[in-house]
């Protein structure tokens, strides 16, 4: 009770501090202007010290009065001290611009890792650099999420998504804020590439589970990216006076790949900075060379295209403004004439577009206030127009439309409390308010015209409560209100992280977690290409599970770092859609039921020499129990106890680079895992059901030969095995520095089976592969 | 030669990713399944002597004996060797030895034309004619139709080999094999005896199948038929006489309702172009989404893509269990797909059911 009390009087009453100093500022790189990560920041001849955050933001607090000497010092940048005065009640800022110095890159990485693996609470955390991306062999270019699921606990469904499947959650229940802002459809060409250029990327933390309450609306992870600011020193046109104090480049650079282009240009703006980057494929250049070469018609063309800026504005030095956007689109547009007076334009476009503006404001050391108001727009427009002539030259048109939007406008606030040197309060709100848009017709008819505008409304408080030196608590609170149900969302989060020793930390965490937008595509379909988003409905319960982890850190020394979790993760409830729905009855569109998933995971990371990368494994057990033919019973012979879709009980990747000397990368990856299931075929029959995805006919009863399934994905494919191989030639042109990149895509040729497809008519089951070999090349340049 | 090397290029790429593999790999799968019976049976309310009973045994994955690429029943006939010369001459007429069209490098192509030989894929070989013969279960020591809740006797039914027919369009026989022709194919299934043909069905009665098998098994399910289909009509349309006439400047909306416990009704339309002379134009099964105002199921169906002529339309009402095993999702031996049960209460892959059926004339001009 003693020690209750006393932690009260810490949180709330500390008057023994009353005449304490604070000190803050943000330490930046010297020559880009860019924030220094997780850099050291220590009072000399004291124990008080700190890490800046990823804004580059550091907070001292409760200092005794006295002269002291403040040392800032990063691996990969000369150290800064500055002596100071601290008096009573003292709030001073000091801020910091670093020189880069010599030290490789590699031990800049190392040092933030450190400081990650000193400070950070939230167990299931990843930060990958730039260098982890841009390093490992990919396919085309270089891209996160690729690179994320290589890591344990993550997964793909196949070669052809990037969708992130996190300790056996379902794509949807992902959170990827870009920068804040929620973006809800994060890849293209049916997952194949990702949404974020990685040229853009400054930081990517990826919590895949345990995540804290200053995040909501999302069950399984979250992966916190965010952009990088544009260079801010580098005059390249223009001197820093005149026109060049408003507006310069610093840099432009840019890569040339096999399938896509992108440019990425930023430079100083008046008082802040900027950053741009653009992409567009080319698939329909390179088909039209196909098609050129077997001298037909090309009628149908695919490719898309991204954008990214960031304006940042330092209105003064406690307060920034930075505007964030996003636009990108898919686009598949394809021509068919009949040749007999009749044809068929047929244009299918999807994507993204957000913006955010987001005020940070530090109005002292004890305070770091983040507002942001966002809109995020994710839209697929699907126009298909028929137009037919009789002989009379009378033309006939009919244009079906198939039309979903998710608009979605969220205002927040985070406001940070130093309060002492134990405890970081953070608190805030979100709100946000989505206009979910789904729109059938043919002709003048309207079959469908949903236009729901659900609202969530969430508040969250947490304290990082350091205790002693050893152990650190994270507790956490949020409470969300979604407008289509009655009642609260409360969602308690806990995390601890005890120093078992300076290099090996024991870290444990709970948390309730609430879900309440899902995509609805079909769980048994092969490939998706795009996603439809819904809200969960006023009939529905949230998605909802908890989350139990806990495991060991180790940080084994020149930058050997291990990491082994073990969680449990039992859902209350989770939705599929009804195979069984009555399409007159709106309410029994999905069905609700349970699902757990249990698993652990080991991670040997290098992150420094000449040789670095990582070896990752993973175990996953999961299971989904719905009651599909809703008669009230959930039975394993009816195919209502299953194993996912999803579920690769064993993961092995390894991924490793090696850089003798400077101009030369080599890079390997190798990943194996247990096949995923499929439901197998047992027998054949006639049947008048079309709802097997047969073509079946009221009137021709034998039109329809279907498969009679065994139990729902009681059986697996072959294990799956890919080895990619890469080279980076770092070389000049004219000056400038530039990358030569070359990939070998399934070295191996190993055959990975996508999926089957049965043709008992030919007495063949064709086995539809995914990546083949595939030799990829790219240019990347930098002027 | 450069189109050649880019051709070649992405040919590589794409033949690797497929593999053809051979069924006996999935052994594992379906070593432990045993071909059962599937039993498709529909009482007609509307006219019961067209009630129809389809009993077919299940096709094992590992039976190669059903697409064997042979003409099993010695109906494929070859090329006509009009001058004996033993080979097919340009001219002469390919009768069912057309081929198979085959994709090739340089377009698809004939594969077997007029080599005078069966081949697999070429009219009458693995055909209806052949399959449905030898799938169907014949076999059945009784079949009955009772009322459920008095187990009155209502019919008794018999095998007939030849119960009913259907359509299947195929490239096929004769010189323009480019254009679909249209075969007849009859098949074998259980129909209600003679003296049980003008048998009176109520709507709104439980009725109940019951099969004996030569296994000893009984099988029982039951079914409630509906009232067929009423109240055609649309926004810009009037009646002719019988013939609801729809202005082809108009939105071409027709609709009608059931009762509200219906929701799939299957439709047929046929142009009459003259009076001997119908062509059907399509089919499909129709959900209702929604209710009318006075709370029966509508359905709606747009004519704005068809010519002005007459039409004619059947409207089949299917009960409960008909329309959740034409067009529910669920697997085919799922306790909610079929109704079907034997004695132990087993679940047996199929239904019983019942339709009723209507049919409207009506004008587009």
């Amino acid at each position: 009770m003693k020690f209750l009390i006393h932690s009260i009087i810490i949180i709330f009453l500390p008057t023994s501090l009353l005449l304490a100093g604070n000190i803050h500022g943000f330490l930046r790189d010297a020559d880009t202007g860019e924030p220094l990560m997780y850099a050291n920041v220590v009072l000399l001849g004291t124990n008080v010290g700190t890490a800046s955050d990823n804004s580059g933001h550091y907070v001292l607090t409760n200092i005794a009065p006295g002269n002291y000497t403040i040392k800032v010092m990063t691996m990969g940048f000369t150290s800064e001290t500055i002596d100071i005065a601290v008096t009573s009640q003292s709030d001073m800022s000091y801020s910091f611009q670093l020189k880069a110095t010599s030290i490789m890159g590699d031990e800049v990485v190392v040092s933030a890792e450190r400081q990650r693996f000193e400070k950070k609470v939230e167990v299931g955390r990843v930060n990958l650099s730039l260098r982890d991306i841009k390093t490992a062999p990919a396919f085309v270019e270089a891209d996160i999420f690729r690179t994320l699921q290589l890591l344990p606990g993550v997964t793909s469904a196949n070669d052809f998504s990037s969708a992130l499947v996190v300790r056996g959650g379902s794509p949807d229940e992902n959170l990827i804020p870009l920068d804040g802002i929620e973006v809800y459809n994060p890849s293209h060409l049916g997952g194949v590439f990702s949404t974020f250029n990685t040229d853009a990327i400054s930081d990517a933390e990826f919590l895949n589970g345990g995540f804290p309450a200053q995040y909501g609306n999302r069950i399984s992870s979250v992966l916190n990216i965010t952009t990088k600011e544009g260079n801010s020193k580098d005059h390249k046109l223009f001197d820093e006076k005149g026109f060049g104090k408003y507006w310069d480049v610093s840099q432009l650079g840019g890569e040339i790949g096999l399938l896509s282009t992108k440019l990425l240009a930023e430079g100083p703006l008046y008082n802040g900075s900027w950053m741009w980057t653009v992409r567009r494929t080319y698939f329909d250049q390179l088909a039209r060379i196909y098609y050129w070469s077997k001298d037909e018609p090309m009628d149908w063309k695919y490719y898309f295209w991204d954008t990214q800026g960031k304006i940042l504005y330092n209105i003064n030095q406690k307060s920034r403004l930075a505007f964030s956007s996003f636009y990108g689109r898919d686009a598949i547009n394809f021509y068919f004439d009949s040749g007999q007076k009749a044809s068929v334009d047929f244009g299918w476009d999807w994507g993204n577009a957000t913006n955010s503006l987001t005020w940070r404001y530090v109005p002292n050391s004890k305070f770091l206030s983040t507002m942001s108001l966002a809109n995020t727009n994710y839209q697929f427009d699907l126009d298909v127009d028929f137009r037919t002539e009789d002989d009379n030259g009378n033309e006939t048109t009919l244009n079906i439309i198939v039309f979903n939007e998710i608009n979605d406008w969220t205002l927040k606030e985070k406001l940070d409390y130093y309060a002492t040197q134990s405890h970081t309060l953070s608190a805030g709100f979100e709100l946000k308010q989505l206009g979910m848009t789904f729109i059938q017709s043919v002709g003048d008819q309207t079959f469908l015209d949903q236009n729901q505008k659900p609202k969530v409304a969430s508040v969250f408080l947490q304290d990082r409560w350091q205790i002693g030196a050893l152990l650190t608590l994270q507790a956490g609170l949020r409470v969300s209100k979604y407008s289509l149900h009655d009642q609260y969302y409360i969602e308690p989060r806990f995390g601890l992280k005890y120093l078992i020793n300076k290099d090996l930390a024991f870290k444990a965490a709970w948390g309730k977690y609430d879900q309440f937008l899902f995509i609805i595509n079909d769980e048994n379909s092969i490939l998706n290409i795009v996603d439809f988003w819904q809200p969960i409905t006023k009939d529905n319960h949230a998605k909802s599970l908890n989350q139990y982890i806990m495991g060991l850190e180790q940080w084994i020394g020149n930058g050997w770092y291990a990491n082994l979790e073990a969680y449990y993760k039992p859902y209350d409830n989770t939705l599929t859609t009804n195979p069984d729905n009555d399409p007159s009855i709106d309410s029994d569109d999905y069905i609700e039921g349970t699902g757990v998933v249990y698993g652990a995971e080991f991670l040997l990371k290098k992150s420094s020499g000449k040789l670095n990368g990582w070896i990752g494994y993973s175990y996953t057990k999961s299971e989904k129990f719905f009651d599909f033919n809703s008669d009230g019973r959930v039975i394993t012979s009816q195919g209502e106890v299953y194993t996912p879709k999803y579920d690769q009980p064993h993961t092995l990747n390894i991924v490793a680079s090696y850089t003798p000397k400077e101009k030369n990368t080599y890079s390997v990856t190798i990943s194996t895992n247990s096949g995923m299931p499929y439901t197998p075929v047992l027998g054949y029959t006639y049947t008048q059901n079309s709802g097997l995805g047969g073509t079946s006919s009221f009137f021709q009863p034998y039109n329809n030969l279907v498969q009679i399934n065994g139990n729902r994905y009681s059986a697996r494919y072959p294990a799956y095995f890919r080895m990619d191989v890469g080279w980076n030639h770092r070389f000049n042109i004219k000056g400038h520095p530039a990358v030569f990149k070359f990939q070998l895509v399934n070295a191996t040729n190993h055959f990975n089976t996508f999926f089957y497809n049965w043709n008992l008519e030919e007495k063949i089951v064709t086995a539809v592969g995914m990546f083949p070999f595939l030799p990829t090349f790219g240019l990347e340049f930098k002027f | 030669m450069q189109k050649l090397i880019i051709f070649i290029l992405m040919a590589f790429i794409l033949a690797s990713c497929n593999k053809e593999l051979s069924i006996s790999d999935f052994e594992d799968d379906f070593k432990e399944y045993k071909s059962e019976i599937r039993v498709e049976a529909i009482l007609n309310a509307s006219n019961f002597e067209k009630s129809i009973i389809r009993v077919d045994k299940t096709l094992l994955v590992t039976d190669t004996s059903y697409f064997n690429g042979i003409d099993d029943n010695g109906d494929w006939v070859s090329f006509s060797d009009d001058n004996n010369n033993g080979i097919w001459d340009e001219g002469e007429a390919l009768n069912d030895d057309v081929g198979v069209l085959t994709p090739s490098l340089g377009g698809p192509i004939w594969v077997g034309r007029g080599n005078g030989i069966p081949d697999a894929g070429e009219p009458h070989i693995d055909d209806f004619a052949e399959i449905l013969p030898r799938i169907h279960d014949s076999t059945l020591v009784s079949v009955e139709l009772h009322e459920k809740i008095s187990g009155n006797l209502v019919a008794e039914f018999e095998w007939k080999s030849v119960a009913d027919s259907f359509e299947v369009k195929q490239r096929g026989s004769h010189a323009d094999n480019e254009i679909p022709q249209v075969y007849v194919y009859t098949y074998g299934a259980y129909m209600p005896k003679s003296e049980y043909a003008n048998v009176s069905i109520q709507f709104g009665t439980e009725y109940e199948f019951k099969f004996e098998t030569v296994s000893n098994d009984i099988i029982h399910g039951s079914t409630v038929p509906f009232p067929p289909a009423s109240e055609l009509s649309g926004d810009s349309t009037f009646w002719r006489d019988d013939t609801l006439v729809i202005p082809q400047n108009s939105d071409g909306l027709i609709q009608w309702t059931t009762v509200p416990e219906c929701n799939v009704n299957a439709v047929t339309i046929d142009n009459i172009t003259k009076i001997d002379s119908i062509e059907n134009i399509g089919e499909v099964n129709f959900p209702s989404i929604e209710l009318n105002d006075d709370g029966r199921s509508l359905y709606k169906f747009y004519t704005i893509l068809m010519e002005p002529g007459l039409y004619r339309m059947e409207i089949y009402t299917l009960d409960e269990h008909y329309a959740t095993y034409s067009t529910s999702a669920l697997e085919l031996n799922d306790v909610e797909m079929s109704n079907l049960r034997n004695q132990d209460e087993k679940v047996i892959l199929g239904f019983a059911g019942s339709v009723s059926y209507t049919n409207y004339y009506f004008r587009i001009e």
